[in-house]
């Protein structure tokens, strides 16, 4: 009998240290998905989830505080995303704060990235919808800026050579005669002419981004939130500014030589005789004086507007 | 209609089977409750498994690491070793194992014991002396596998999981807490709960074919052999069939 | 009929397992303190017939009644209840190999009177022990006990529940012609102390010449003859007489 107990004792030690390693290890696991500790509930809108699924890890500042908890359909273009987030941690969240999808390391799993921006604003609070954004569509539209904004500096190089080079030497006939210069100068009006359509298209771009920016939609400030960082905006600014600053420079020098065309000194128009490219000339100026204002009015917009702002701000002191 | 022989063995035995698993949740939850057997029991099949499960478990962690370790090198992915070893020991190999391990020791265990019980008049003894030895052979010993096994399964997770951070350690440098860290992020609630719930009915399994085979042994030495023997065949193929079910129910249910 | 003096009754006991008929049409009466010995050879269903009576097969036609009550119209619990009055000494005893010779004697006990303080659980187990000498064996498994020793254990088994009837199912297989003798002189004992009735399968006519008041040859599943020792020995049918051809 005595031999039964110590069995049963025996037996309940290996019962109790069987339910105690499932009970740690339960409670480890809850502790890492934030079971156990108070949570509140907020939500976000995309558009596409990117195969985000409930359980993924909520991000913000790179630290997990918290987990996706369900994903419905609210319409066709529509995806709520409910996260729940630990209670704690809620304080430091601003309700401005942009909601993204991200993965988590090359292959790793989806997760929801919570970022801040610097405008100040009340902690989020249960049931708040944070502002998500379309994290494909403004990757395509940094790439295409970039590369035309390169495009365009290029040109422009190119263009200020030349016309430097058309100033700082009073012999025109010898350079006229030289034939490579006026293949040279016309591929540059040609060049000329494909950069002013892309700086057409650019100031679109441009005007696009700044309309939704201030109608709300909220593209533009995905731009500062997004995988592209706010260093790489300001890059891409900066470039912008310069660009401008390199077009109008670019505009008056031209403006200079072809005042020099124009005013008739006999020989220069004389060895001109080339009409059409005269007439390419003059269209292609009148273009780009047009885009480079355009281009500076869009700049002046971007100032102005408040995602941008603290950009400025800080040119501003820096001059 | 003339069935083959072989055919006709398969459905006849498939149906006796069911006849037995059918019987045993008819009386096994009913009164009156064999606890002093029960315990009896559950201390041979649990406690004094638990040495052979927690080696074979050990030697499984530690093999299974340094056996992984080279094809997750090439993608300098090694850092990712705990958390791969882990979910494969808590999802498979750690139910799987122990069970097929219980089956060896347990299933054919029972087999032989009730065979020979059953040959040697034992079982008709019991029953003459007012015990019900379905219930007091039969249900105390399924009940106490499928209750045991589950813990078992846990301690050879954890077990497991001790050898696989040895083994990552051959190698690397990894400390205990870096390990657990990455081994409890890499673990979810869909990791454990299935795992233990298959566990559950592996338990079953080996309990109600080891007795099957044991109850419905025929005379003779030969006889109780054979029942021990096809104890453990029948069990160990029936886990595998389970397990097969069981990886399309939690898919189905989602948690994959 | 004076039902109090009749233990045991069967009338037009069959039963068949698929085509293979064991028992047709088998009668049997035992009246208390008597010994009936049912002889038959080697598969001739006398296993069969005391597993019918005490429940353990379920006949395909006719009554068993045990002390006036009809045992295929009871249900689980009075089955129970009325096996508490009858021994059942298997043919190899059928000790639980689990357990040591206390628990077996104990099992039986356990299971019918629970209202048993320990001591008195003690003192019967001792008690029943000591009627078949072997006390000092209590603590021993059944392992290590030789088949006398076994049938001996068996038998405090049956006894320890003070059945007033016991059916013994070949009490003296295996064992050697002095062992099988000192069995059927503790039975003998035994009934003498305790007033039981018994029915007694062989086919040890010895055993029969011992025990029986009354024997019955089983031939084809009926009662071929019947009869005492003696007027069994004077027949001249060949079936009988084979029995006493071997007997010592």
């Amino acid at each position: 009998m005595s031999n039964t107990k110590a069995n049963n004792i025996k037996l309940g030690f290996f019962v109790m240290a069987g339910l105690l390693v499932l009970v740690i290890a339960l409670y480890m696991i809850g502790s890492k998905r934030s079971v156990f500790s108070k949570t509140i509930e907020i939500s976000a809108v995309f558009h596409n989830v990117n195969g985000l699924m409930p359980g993924h890890n909520v991000r913000y500042g790179g630290i997990d505080i918290g987990t996706v908890q369900k994903i419905i359909f609210e319409s066709d273009s529509a995806i709520t995303v409910k996260m729940i987030i630990e209670k704690k941690m809620a304080r430091y969240i601003k309700k401005n704060a942009i909601a993204s999808i991200g993965t988590d390391g090359l292959m790793g799993n989806k997760l929801v990235n919570i970022n801040s921006l610097p405008e100040q604003s009340a902690p989020i609070e249960a049931g708040d919808v944070l502002l998500s954004l379309r994290p494909v569509e403004s990757d395509e539209m940094i790439r295409t800026l970039n590369k035309t904004n390169d495009n365009l500096a290029a040109i422009t190089s190119d263009l200020k050579g030349l016309v430097q080079r058309f100033n700082k030497n009073n012999n025109l006939i010898t350079l006229i005669s030289d034939s490579t210069v006026i293949e040279n100068l016309r591929q540059s009006i040609q060049s000329i002419n494909s950069a002013t359509n892309n700086i057409d298209n650019f100031t679109k771009d441009i005007n696009n981004i700044t309309k939704d920016v201030q109608n709300g939609k909220g593209v533009l400030g995905k731009l500062i939130a997004d995988s592209i960082s706010e260093n790489q905006l300001t890059v891409l600014l900066t470039n912008l500014q310069q660009l401008s600053d390199s077009l109008i420079e670019a505009t008056n020098n031209i403006n200079q030589f072809s005042g020099l065309l124009v005013n008739g000194q006999g020989t220069v128009q004389a060895l001109l005789t080339d009409t059409i490219m005269k007439n390419d000339f003059n269209e292609t100026l009148n273009q780009l004086k047009k885009s480079s204002f355009l281009l500076e009015e869009d700049l002046k917009a971007l100032q102005k507007n408040f995602l941008f702002r603290k950009y400025f701000r800080q040119k501003e002191k820096k001059k | 209609m003339k069935l083959p022989k072989g055919i006709s063995d398969l459905l006849h035995e498939t149906g006796q089977l069911s006849a037995f698993v059918i019987r045993f949740f008819k009386e096994g939850f009913k009164p009156r409750y064999e606890w002093e057997e029960l315990f009896k029991q559950a201390f041979i099949n649990g406690y004094k498994s638990l040495p052979l499960v927690g080696i074979t478990a050990f030697i499984m962690g530690l093999v299974l690491t340094v056996q992984s370790r080279p094809t997750l090198a090439e993608f300098g992915a090694t850092s990712w070793l705990p958390a791969m070893i882990a979910i494969s020991i808590v999802r498979e190999i750690g139910p799987v194992i122990t069970a097929l391990i219980c089956a060896g020791k347990i299933g054919s265990s029972i087999g032989a014991e009730l065979g020979s019980m059953k040959v040697t008049e034992q079982i008709d003894a019991m029953e003459v002396s007012g015990t019900n030895p379905f219930k007091f052979l039969v249900v105390t010993r399924v009940l106490s596998i499928a209750f045991m096994l589950p813990i078992l399964v846990i301690l050879a997770d954890l077990i497991a999981i001790y050898a696989c951070y040895i083994g990552v350690n051959f190698k690397d440098v990894v400390s205990w807490k870096l390990f657990y860290n990455k081994v409890f992020n890499s673990l979810e609630y869909s990791d454990f709960i299935p795992a233990l719930v298959k566990s559950f009915f592996f338990g079953l399994t080996i309990g109600l074919v080891g007795c099957f085979k044991g109850y419905n042994s025929q005379k003779g030495t030969e006889g109780v052999g054979h029942a021990a023997n096809s104890a453990v065949v029948v069990a160990s193929l029936i886990i595998f069939i389970l397990d097969l079910i069981a990886v399309q129910i939690t898919d189905l249910l989602g948690l994959n | 009929m004076d039902n109090t003096n009749i233990i045991l009754k069967i009338e037009g006991l069959c039963k068949a397992f698929g085509s293979n008929v064991v028992l047709n049409n088998f009668n049997l009466e035992l009246v208390k303190g008597e010994n009936i010995v049912v002889l038959g050879k080697s598969g001739s269903g006398k296993s069969v017939l005391i597993k019918c009576i005490v429940g353990l097969l379920k006949p395909d036609k006719g009554n068993i009644h045990v002390f006036g009550t009809n045992m295929l119209e009871l249900n689980q619990e009075s089955l129970d209840k009325i096996r508490t009055k009858i021994g059942f000494l298997f043919q190899n005893s059928a000790l639980y190999d689990s357990m040591t010779v206390r628990e077996n004697l104990e099992f039986p006990m356990r299971r019918h009177w629970i209202s048993l303080t320990s001591t008195e659980v003690k003192d019967l187990v001792e008690e029943s022990l000591d009627n078949v000498g072997l006390l000092h064996a209590i603590n021993m498994m059944p392992s290590e006990l030789s088949g006398g020793m076994r049938k001996r254990i068996g038998i405090a088994r049956t006894l320890i529940m003070k059945p007033q009837l016991i059916l013994y199912d070949e009490p003296t297989t295996g064992l050697d012609p002095i062992t099988s003798r000192e069995i059927v002189q503790l039975m003998l004992d035994l009934q003498k102390k305790y007033h039981t009735s018994s029915v007694i399968i062989s086919h040890d006519m010895s055993v029969a010449k011992l025990t029986a008041n009354k024997i019955i040859v089983l031939l084809d599943g009926r009662n071929y003859a019947e009869g005492t020792y003696d007027e069994l020995k004077k027949s001249s049918d060949k079936n009988i007489n084979q029995f006493f051809e071997f007997a010592s």
